[in-house]
């Protein structure tokens, strides 16, 4: 059966945390075009990757809400289950930058570790014992796995190794969510993903950072000689493996989701100055220019790659994109979409941004 | 969802727990054992599945209190029982009532405001009523002088409460005022303890009919009704322990119309004692021992609850007659091996 055919008329109350995001943008989208018998609640803080603006096409979409509110308050969430009576969450909200989880640790123990067991004792006291048709999905990362040398791949069996306070924090609400399913029974899935990129990501991130400064000429801070490897995800896919294992995947799984697309950081950075240049009409070798070395980031993992067979064999998932697609497409979305990159850069994240690079 | 019960460990405090329980809620107890045993809390571990925290705290001890908040920070609710319940004690020791039921509020209230917890219930009692004028008795009756310094203590903490209530933002309550509650838990693990000389009629008649007192004091048969003995609206502590949760989820999710709200809880209908012996002959086959004695001071003649307001606003009803009530708290004297 073709994906989704059977759950277009089934009636959902999905809570997705964290839906203003980068990640989460995109999935509500998704799910809010392609169900429209879903109820979809989107809960988000708004600190400061989160942003509405991210949501504009689907804002008025009569099976959409949005709630402005912190998963760490307990009577609020109490109350959001009281009033929506999900039968589903799907979690997102987190405090993911690690360069930030390196500054204020305690942020991402709250929001990634206290907030997600608030959400998961929360359905575990609304559920009760009518767990058929419930599902408590929580969005990770693959920095739970550590670091890999030259070769090898992360598994799902892969043994957690978590180095920043990010990962740790992450590995740690990973963790919990399955002990809730070993010890309470609570219908989990959990999927590990690898970096992600393309339209609405927070220009902190790599890939935003510098398709932002190449525009605007400045400095391209590359950590250390920039050999640090990732394996990179156009989050649109992302988003439909996640649609996926929410609905096929097995109860109490762990999924992992990538797309075989190991890049160095310094050869990315390079291919995004070059296509840069010939989308600017620079010349070539222009942007390159900009590339600036600075002290690497403290306990910088070498290297990540996931093995994604599980989702692709069991699931029969694959990533839409080549790699160069997915990157042309999120080079073109940032230029044509300068008011969004000026907003989000104004305020507090230039604040932020001075401490993290200009002082190096 | 983190719940303080104080006097988690006493008669109603304990089944409010079993109940709490099985509606999902994390519990944590606290109680000085002074009128209660820690047997009580591996009794609700057996019910419920699920053993409570526990710590062994007076409430009146302010230090104490204070680092017991700091520990638990995240309690978001406090259903507050504990306190000295003997009427007769009250007027013999009124200051022992006055300083536990008084100081015991004011500290928890105190903690509360500090860790910003704003639900709260509070276990009142109909002797505010003392003898209404008209029955059956609503919330609006107006409150009387109290008969007895234990009466007292409770209309003082209810003007404690609405004083707080008044002077802060976010804190908010249900004050319950029981009427008579009796009866035992089905798996007859828990129920009523009385320490000594049994001050209430339930407890004195299930001691009498298995042979521990010799046999029953009818206090009055003079009184201004059909058989002359006292009139009481008795409630199964199971039904009355449902109530708190009706009140605790009110609060939560906000449903309040008032800052603090008051509930009667009773059955709303009205059995005098002979009622009630007779009733326990009926379901325990055993004929009691008893002799009518001349009347307690403090006792008022008949009182009996119009509860229809907890049941429009709380959505909640006693389900248990008279009967079944005798008949648990028979099954839990024979089954207490003390």
């Amino acid at each position: 059966m073709e994906m989704g055919k059977k759950h277009k008329n089934m009636k959902k109350t999905v809570l997705i945390t964290g839906g203003a995001g980068f990640i989460g943008s995109h999935l509500v989208r998704l799910f809010v075009n392609k169900y429209p018998k879903y109820k979809i609640i989107n809960l988000d803080s708004l600190t400061y990757a989160g942003n509405l603006a991210n949501l504009t096409d689907v804002e008025k979409s009569k099976n959409y809400t949005f709630i402005k509110g912190d998963i760490t308050n307990e009577e609020f969430i109490y109350n959001l289950f009281v009033k929506y009576n999900f039968d589903s969450v799907i979690h997102l909200a987190a405090e993911s930058h690690v360069d930030r989880s390196i500054t204020n640790p305690m942020d991402f123990i709250k929001t990634n570790i206290v907030g997600t067991v608030n959400l998961l004792n929360t359905s575990k006291f609304f559920w009760k014992d009518k767990l058929e048709d419930k599902r408590f999905y929580h969005i990770s990362t693959d920095e739970v796995y550590g670091s890999l040398g030259k070769k090898g791949f992360f598994t799902e069996r892969t043994a957690y190794d978590p180095r920043s306070p990010y990962s740790a924090s992450k590995a740690s609400s990973d963790h919990l969510v399955r002990a809730y399913h070993h010890t309470f029974g609570l219908p989990i899935v959990i999927s590990n993903c690898s970096n992600n990129y393309g339209p609405n990501q927070f220009p902190e991130k790599l890939i935003p950072l510098m398709i932002n400064n190449i525009l605007n000429s400045k400095p391209l801070p590359v950590y250390g000689k920039g050999e640090n490897v990732r394996d990179w995800l156009y989050v649109v896919d992302h988003a439909r493996a996640i649609d996926k294992i929410f609905h096929k995947g097995k109860n109490g799984n762990t999924y992992n989701i990538g797309g075989n697309n190991e890049w160095k950081n310094i050869d990315l950075v390079k291919t995004l100055c070059g296509i840069m240049d010939k989308k600017l009409n620079r010349k070539p070798g222009t942007s390159e220019k900009l590339i600036t070395y600075v002290t690497d980031r403290a306990g910088h993992d070498l290297r990540y790659a996931i093995d994604s067979s599980k989702l692709q064999n069991e699931l029969k998932w694959e990533p839409s994109l080549k790699f160069d697609e997915g990157f042309d497409l999120t080079v073109d979305w940032y230029l044509n979409n300068k008011v969004w990159l000026e907003n989000v850069t104004s305020g507090e994240y230039q604040k932020y941004y001075a401490k993290q690079y200009i002082k190096r | 969802m983190k719940v303080l019960v104080t006097g988690g460990a006493g008669f109603i405090g304990s089944h409010t727990v079993v109940e709490l329980q099985n509606n999902g809620f994390d519990v944590i107890i606290v109680d000085n054992l002074s009128n209660s045993s820690e047997d009580v809390i591996d009794k609700i571990s057996q019910i419920s599945g699920i053993k409570p925290l526990f710590e062994k705290i007076d409430l009146c001890d302010e230090e104490k209190t204070k680092e017991f908040f700091n520990k638990h920070f995240d309690i978001k609710a406090v259903i507050h029982f504990a306190a000295f319940k003997a009427v007769g004690e009250s007027v013999e020791n009124p200051l022992k009532y006055y300083k536990n039921n008084i100081l015991s509020l004011v500290n928890i209230l105190q903690n509360m405001n500090n860790h910003q917890i704003n639900n709260f219930v509070f276990s009142s009692s109909c002797t505010v009523y003392g003898q209404p004028d008209k029955l059956p008795v609503n919330e609006k009756e107006s409150i009387k002088t109290p008969l007895s310094p234990y009466g007292n203590t409770k209309q003082i903490c209810e003007e404690v409460l609405i004083d707080t209530i008044n002077s802060q933002n976010n804190l908010k309550a249900i004050s319950l005022r029981y009427f008579n509650p009796i009866g035992a838990h089905k798996s007859s693990l828990i129920g009523e303890l009385p320490l000594g000389i049994p001050n209430n009629l339930i407890p004195y008649i299930t001691q009498t009919a298995i042979g521990k007192r010799k046999s029953l004091n009818v206090f009055g048969n003079d009184y201004n009704t059909s058989d002359g003995t006292c009139i009481r609206d008795y409630i199964h502590v199971v039904d009355l322990a449902e109530a708190h949760i009706a009140a605790l989820k009110r609060l939560l999710e906000d449903k309040i119309e008032e800052k603090l709200e008051v509930y009667n809880l009773g059955t709303g209908i009205g059995y005098s004692v002979m009622d009630v012996i007779n009733s326990f002959k009926k379901v325990s086959g055993v004929d009691l021992n008893y002799q009518f004695a001349p009347r307690r001071s403090g006792d008022v003649e008949k009182v009996w609850a119009d509860a229809s307001l907890a049941e429009k606003k709380l959505n909640w009803k006693a389900k248990k007659n008279l009967d079944e009530m005798l008949l648990s708290a028979w099954k839990w004297e024979k089954n207490i091996k003390i």
